[in-house]
């Protein structure tokens, strides 16, 4: 009797081993049909997300489970891909997974994390960003983006295509070279460090941050740039033909070409600078209460 | 009838009972004076004993603590408050931005209160110091204008903080709202 026993529970243990933990890291590799402009959403808390564009008119994904997931939701629906790492109701793990995602080339992909980093290649349609404190890794075309991170830094490199970039970050820094067209860049603590041939819009706003915006000015465009404490630099690459409105209430402006900065009052150590340089199509505000302006041009 | 003529006309009582009227008259008065000049300090009295046992009976039903501020030690080492309340949103001197300003500001910053707890410990301390920062900013910049109240620079960077900082309350809730931290079926 006892040895019948002992052959059972041997055979159990072996069955138990063979079959692995529940949330035991495994590899995942699933794929389905994708509507060549559909949505892709996806998610998952820790781990890597990669997104790559390809001329398939499918989503696939492989990858691998970190230990603590519970499974991975894969459903697709025509029009709208759901790729979900699922975590146990209750677990304090937040399980680490790494996932391949290959997409359509023209799919609207939006992607959440937590400590997740977000690598996306080669895709095409608009882009909506989402990790805490992940770092973003994107190449943009010529949809709409949209990166959001409180710490993560956020790298995005353009094609020179006319897009609208819309950058959330409150310590994370920023490096975004490339772009065209439209930008709006908000941080409190992380700096912004810009390059663009030309822009059409931008309004980058720091409360402790520094901002380094090196760009063309496209004709008619508009600049604002605003910071408390940071420091600010505009580099105009391009034939300068701008009205510029340049003010700080404590720091300093230090000018490339035009006029020099005047003190505002004599009661107080502000300084201001308002000039028109070339036809002055363009406009150029740059406000800050107590960093350093400079302007360069070409 | 002739009787009733020979009566006299006034009949004198045997003693002067007048002295003695006065002097109760006199010593009601002084009674009456004694009690108005306490009755003021007896309603006092009334309205604390009124105060504090509502203020008890309160405190008894909601059982609610006086709130407590929580230090903790931020990784340089400097205690910060975990739970920095904003400051009354001034806009220089004697201005405010308004009641319903207010009460979306301090809504979002509830908000973010209960919802921080589901941010990783170094993201929450994170968050919650760049909020302080822009808080420092706000205040900093407030100081400014009540000394000149009629900066331009400074009225427009006044109201951009106070926009970050809505900006921020707002992107980090709705963040921490959509984090896929657990199974949902």
């Amino acid at each position: 009797m006892r040895s019948r026993f002992k052959a059972l529970a041997a055979v159990a243990a072996v069955t138990a081993f063979a079959a692995g933990p529940a949330w035991a890291e495994r590899m995942v590799d699933e794929s389905a049909d994708a509507h060549p402009r559909g949505e892709v959403d996806i998610a998952n808390t820790a781990g890597q997300v990669t997104v790559t564009g390809w001329d398939h008119e499918q989503v696939k994904v492989s990858g691998e489970l970190g230990a603590g997931a519970e499974r991975l939701l894969f459903e697709a629906d025509g029009r709208r891909t759901e790729i979900k790492v699922i975590l146990p109701r209750g677990s304090s793990s937040r399980g680490s997974s790494d996932l391949e995602v290959m997409v359509p080339k023209g799919s609207r992909v939006s992607i959440n994390g937590v400590s997740a980093e977000i690598m996306i290649r080669e895709v095409e349609g608009a882009l909506r960003l989402q990790t805490v404190s992940g770092e973003i890794d994107v190449e943009v075309y010529g949809e709409d983006v949209e990166a959001k991170t409180v710490s993560g830094q956020i790298t995005i490199r353009g094609q020179e295509v006319p897009a609208l970039l819309v950058l959330n970050t409150v310590s994370g820094d920023a490096d975004i070279s490339r772009i065209r067209g439209e930008l709006v860049a908000n941080s409190v603590t992380g700096d912004l460090d810009i390059s663009s041939a030309e822009l059409a819009r931008a309004r980058i706003r720091t409360t402790n941050g520094d901002i380094d915006l090196s760009t063309g000015l496209a004709e008619g465009g508009r600049v604002d740039m605003e910071a408390i404490n940071g420091d600010l630099r505009l580099d105009i690459i391009n034939d300068v033909n701008a009205e510029f409105d340049i003010e700080t209430f404590n720091g300093s402006i230090n000018n490339d070409f035009g006029p020099d900065a005047e003190a505002v009052s004599r009661y107080t150590p502000g300084k201001s600078l308002r000039f028109t340089e070339g036809d002055g199509s363009s406009r150029v505000r740059i406000k800050t209460l107590n960093g350093t302006i400079s302007l360069r041009g070409r | 009838m002739q009787a009733a003529r020979r009566l006299p006309d006034n009949i004198s009582p045997r003693r002067d009972l007048w002295p003695a009227i006065a002097a109760r008259i006199a010593a009601d008065e002084r009674q009456m004076e004694r009690q108005d000049r306490w009755r003021p300090f007896g309603m006092v009295a009334a309205a604390l004993a009124l105060v504090a046992v509502s203020s008890l009976v309160t405190i008894w039903v909601t059982d609610d603590p006086a709130p407590r501020v929580v230090h903790q030690i931020s990784p340089g080492g400097m205690a910060v408050p975990a739970r920095s309340a904003p400051l009354a949103a001034g806009f220089g001197a004697g201005v405010t931005l308004g009641p319903r300003y207010e009460r979306a500001r301090q809504e979002l910053t509830q908000d973010l209160e209960g919802r921080l707890e589901e941010l990783p410990e170094p993201s929450r301390a994170l968050v919650e110091r760049n909020l302080q920062q822009i808080r420092a900013a706000l205040s900093e910049i407030n100081a400014e204008l009540s000394k000149d109240p009629n900066n331009v620079l400074l009225q427009q960077l006044l109201l951009a903080a106070y926009q970050d900082e809505l900006a921020v309350l707002m992107n980090v809730n709705k963040m921490v709202q959509t984090l896929p931290l657990r199974t949902e079926i």
